[in-house]
C-alpha cells in the first residue's frame, strides 16, 4: 500500500468527522440564537448571569416556558422530517420523494384532525394517530407504484395525486367540525407557537427511535438504494426492509406532524443539502448530517418567524419557504465540481 | 453445478421462457447467446433466484434455490445485472456491499472482509480509483467496479448479464481474461453474451436461446457447426478459428431492407 493511498484514506476517513463536528456547532450556534432572540432579546451573558442568580427571572421564564419548548420542537421536527425525506428518496429511488409531496404528511394530517374531530380528548393519541396515517398514505402511494410497475416520475405524480386527496379530506373533515378544528389553518401551514414540553410526548420517544433505528440501518439503505436486484442478489429481503424503512420514515413524519403542523419543504430540501455536504449519497453519512442540519435549519426558520415582524409572528411553513427555496435552487445552480450527490 | 429442470417464467402474464432444461457444470464457462428478446436475461435472472418460476426448478448443487435462504444463497451465488442506475457512491463503498451477505449486527468489516475487498479491486483494476464516486467515472470504469463488487462476494457461482456493456476492447479482453481466471480457481461462470467471437473463444459451452427456448448446449467448436447460431440471429455467416480464437463473420444481407414507405 503506497503512501498516496494511505494517506486518502486517511484524508476520506476524517472527513466524515469534521463535517459531523461543523455541522454539530451549526446546531448549538442555531439553538443559542434561538434562546437568545424573540420579542425580548435575552444576551447569553445575560442568561448566564440569571442562572447563577436564586430565584426564577423573567429572562428565565421566557427562555424555559416559551423558547426552549419551541426549540426542541423545532430541532425534533426538522430532525424527524428530513430524515424521513431522506430513507423515502431512498427507498422509492427518487430524489423529488418527500414527506409533504408523496402525501406522508397529509396522511398523518388527516389520521391527526380525525383524532381531534371524533375524540377531542384523546390528545396523547395525536402521534400514534400521525403515525398510523402517515404509513397509509406512503404504503398507498409504494402499492400504486408497486402494482403499476411505474417509473420513478410515476410515484411522484401518485404521490401528488395522493397528498391532494388526503388534502381534500382534510378539508371536508374541518368544514365538518369547524368548531373543535379552530386552529386547523395554522396546523396545516405548519407551526410550533405555544408549543409546551408536554405536548411533546410522547412523539420525542418515537422521534428518537426513529432516527436511532434510522441510523442503525444506514448500511442496509445503501445495499437498498443500488436497485432490487443487486439488493436480492446481495441476500437483502427486499419487501421486509423496504417495508421498515417505510415504517420508519412515516413514524418521524407522523410524530413531527403531530405537533408541528404540515411543514413542507425540510423533507424535501435537507436530504439534498446533506448529500452536498457530505459529496455522495452514502446513507451511513447522509442520515447523521440530515438530523443535524434538519433541527438547525427548522430552528433558524422558527427563530425567524418569530423576530422578523415581532410582536407578530409569521407561520413557521411560510418561513421555511422564503428562506429554503432560495438556498436549495443557489445550491442547485451553483453545481460545483459536477454531480455530486445527484 | 446448476441444474434446470423444465423451467418456465416470464413477467406478468407474458411468458418469456418455455420448458428449458439444462445443466450448467463446475468450474465451467457458459454463455448465453441468442438475439434480443429471446429470453438471455429472463433465464439467468431465473438462475439467480430473482424471478419466481412458473414452474420447474432451479438446483444449485442439488438444492432447490427457491429454499435456500436468501443470505445463505448470496455466499454461494453472485448476479450482476445489466447496467443499473447506481447511487452516487465512491468505487470503494460500492465494492464494500460486496460483503454484505457475511456481515452481522453491526455491520462492522472484518480484516477478511477488507482485504477481500481490496483484492476485489485489485482485480477489476479499480484500485486507484477506490475513492472516486461512481458519477465521475466512465460507464467502463462503472462496470469494472461493479464487477468488483461482484467479486468480493466470493461465491462459487457468478452469473453475469452482458458484462462487457460500457467497455472499450481492452477491458473486453481483460475482463475475459478475469472470468478465465476465475474459472481456474473452480468457479462457475454464467453469463449472457452479444459479442460472439468472445463467447465461442472463452467458453466452455454456449447455450443458444431461440423464442425462449435453448435450441442447442454444446462446446464452441460444435456450435460454429451447427445451424442454431445463425437460425438464432437470423443471419448468414462465416467462422474460422486460428490460434484457439474464434472469428465469427456475419454476411451482409442481400435483400435490401426498403424505407420507401417511411417517411420522416
Amino acid at each position: 500500500m503506497n503512501t498516496l493511498r494511505i494517506f486518502s484514506m486517511i484524508k476520506n476517513k476524517s472527513s466524515l468527522p469534521v463535517k459531523l463536528a461543523i455541522c454539530f456547532g451549526g446546531l448549538l450556534v442555531s439553538v443559542l440564537i434561538g434562546i437568545c432572540a424573540g420579542t425580548v432579546w435575552i444576551s447569553p451573558t445575560e442568561l448566564l448571569s440569571d442562572l447563577l442568580a436564586e430565584g426564577l427571572s423573567q429572562n428565565e421564564r421566557i427562555v424555559l416556558y416559551i423558547r426552549l419548548p419551541r426549540i426542541l420542537a423545532t430541532v425534533l421536527a426538522g430532525s424527524a422530517l428530513a430524515v424521513s425525506g431522506a430513507l423515502i428518496q431512498a427507498v422509492l429511488g427518487n430524489p423529488l420523494a418527500a414527506p409533504n409531496i408523496i402525501g406522508v404528511n397529509a396522511g398523518a394530517g388527516l389520521f391527526t384532525v380525525l383524532c381531534i374531530a371524533v375524540f377531542p380528548t384523546a390528545v396523547k393519541f395525536l402521534p400514534a394517530a400521525a403515525f398510523a396515517g402517515a404509513l397509509f398514505a406512503v404504503l398507498l402511494v409504494y402499492g400504486i407504484a408497486k402494482k403499476t410497475g411505474a417509473s420513478r416520475m410515476t410515484i411522484v405524480l401518485a404521490g401528488v395525486g395522493v397528498s391532494s386527496l388526503l388534502n381534500a379530506v382534510i378539508d371536508t373533515v374541518t368544514t365538518l367540525y369547524p368548531d373543535s378544528l379552530s386552529g386547523i389553518s395554522s396546523f396545516k401551514v405548519g407551526g410550533v407557537a405555544g408549543i409546551t414540553l408536554d405536548s411533546l410526548f410522547p412523539a420525542w420517544i418515537l422521534i428518537g427511535v426513529g432516527i436511532l433505528a434510522a441510523l442503525c440501518f444506514g448500511h442496509d439503505l445503501d445495499v437498498l438504494s443500488l436497485g432490487e436486484n443487486t439488493a436480492r442478489s446481495l441476500g437483502m429481503n427486499v419487501s421486509v426492509m423496504r417495508f421498515l424503512f417505510l415504517a420508519i420514515a412515516a413514524m418521524l413524519a407522523g410524530a413531527a406532524v403531530s405537533f408541528s403542523g404540515l411543514v413542507g419543504f425540510v423533507g424535501l430540501v435537507v436530504p439534498h443539502i446533506s448529500r452536498k455536504i457530505v459529496k455522495s449519497a452514502e446513507n451511513t453519512a447522509v442520515l447523521p448530517i440530515c438530523v443535524l442540519i434538519g433541527g438547525a435549519f427548522l430552528t433558524l426558520c422558527d427563530t425567524v418567524a418569530r423576530t422578523l415582524f415581532a410582536p407578530f409572528e409569521l407561520p413557521l411553513g411560510i418561513v421555511v419557504s422564503y428562506i429554503g427555496v432560495p438556498f436549495f435552487i443557489w445550491l442547485l445552480l451553483r453545481k460545483r465540481g459536477g454531480k455530486h450527490g445527484d | 453445478m446448476i441444474e434446470l429442470k423444465h423451467i418456465r417464467g416470464g413477467y406478468g402474464k407474458h411468458t418469456v421462457v418455455f420448458d428449458v432444461s439444462a445443466t450448467f457444470s463446475s468450474g465451467e464457462i457458459t454463455s448465453l447467446v441468442g438475439a434480443n428478446g429471446c429470453g438471455k436475461s429472463t433465464l439467468l435472472m431465473m438462475c439467480a433466484g430473482l424471478l419466481s418460476l412458473r414452474s420447474g426448478e432451479v438446483l444449485l448443487n442439488g438444492k432447490d434455490i427457491s429454499k435456500i435462504p436468501r443470505n445463505s444463497l448470496a455466499k454461494q451465488l453472485s448476479y450482476l445485472g445489466q447496467s443499473q442506475s447506481t447511487s452516487n457512491i465512491t468505487v470503494e463503498s460500492l465494492v464494500s456491499h460486496g460483503r454484505f451477505p457475511y456481515l452481522g449486527y453491526p455491520r462492522t468489516y472484518s480484516d477478511q472482509d477488507r482485504e477481500k475487498i481490496h483484492n476485489a479491486m485489485v482485480l477489476a483494476g479499480v484500485a486507484d480509483l477506490s475513492h472516486k464516486l461512481l458519477n465521475e467515472l466512465s460507464g467502463g470504469q462503472q462496470q469494472r467496479a461493479r464487477i468488483a463488487m461482484m467479486l468480493a462476494q466470493d461465491t462459487e457461482v457468478v452469473l453475469l448479464d452482458e458484462p462487457l456493456t460500457f467497455l472499450d476492447i481492452r477491458h473486453q479482453l481483460e475482463l475475459m481474461a478475469l472470468i478465465l481466471h476465475l474459472k481456474t480457481i473452480g468457479k462457475t461462470v454464467i453469463t449472457v453474451m452479444h459479442d460472439l467471437n468472445l463467447a465461442l473463444t472463452y467458453s466452455d459451452k454456449v447455450a443458444v436461446m431461440e423464442k425462449g427456448r435453448i435450441i442447442a448446449f454444446d462446446r464452441p467448436d460444435a456450435i460454429v457447426h451447427g445451424d442454431a447460431l445463425t437460425s438464432s440471429l437470423g443471419i448468414r455467416a462465416f467462422y474460422s478459428r486460428e490460434a484457439n480464437q474464434y472469428f465469427f463473420m456475419p454476411v451482409k444481407q442481400n435483400e435490401q431492407l426498403s424505407f420507401d414507405d417511411i417517411t420522416f
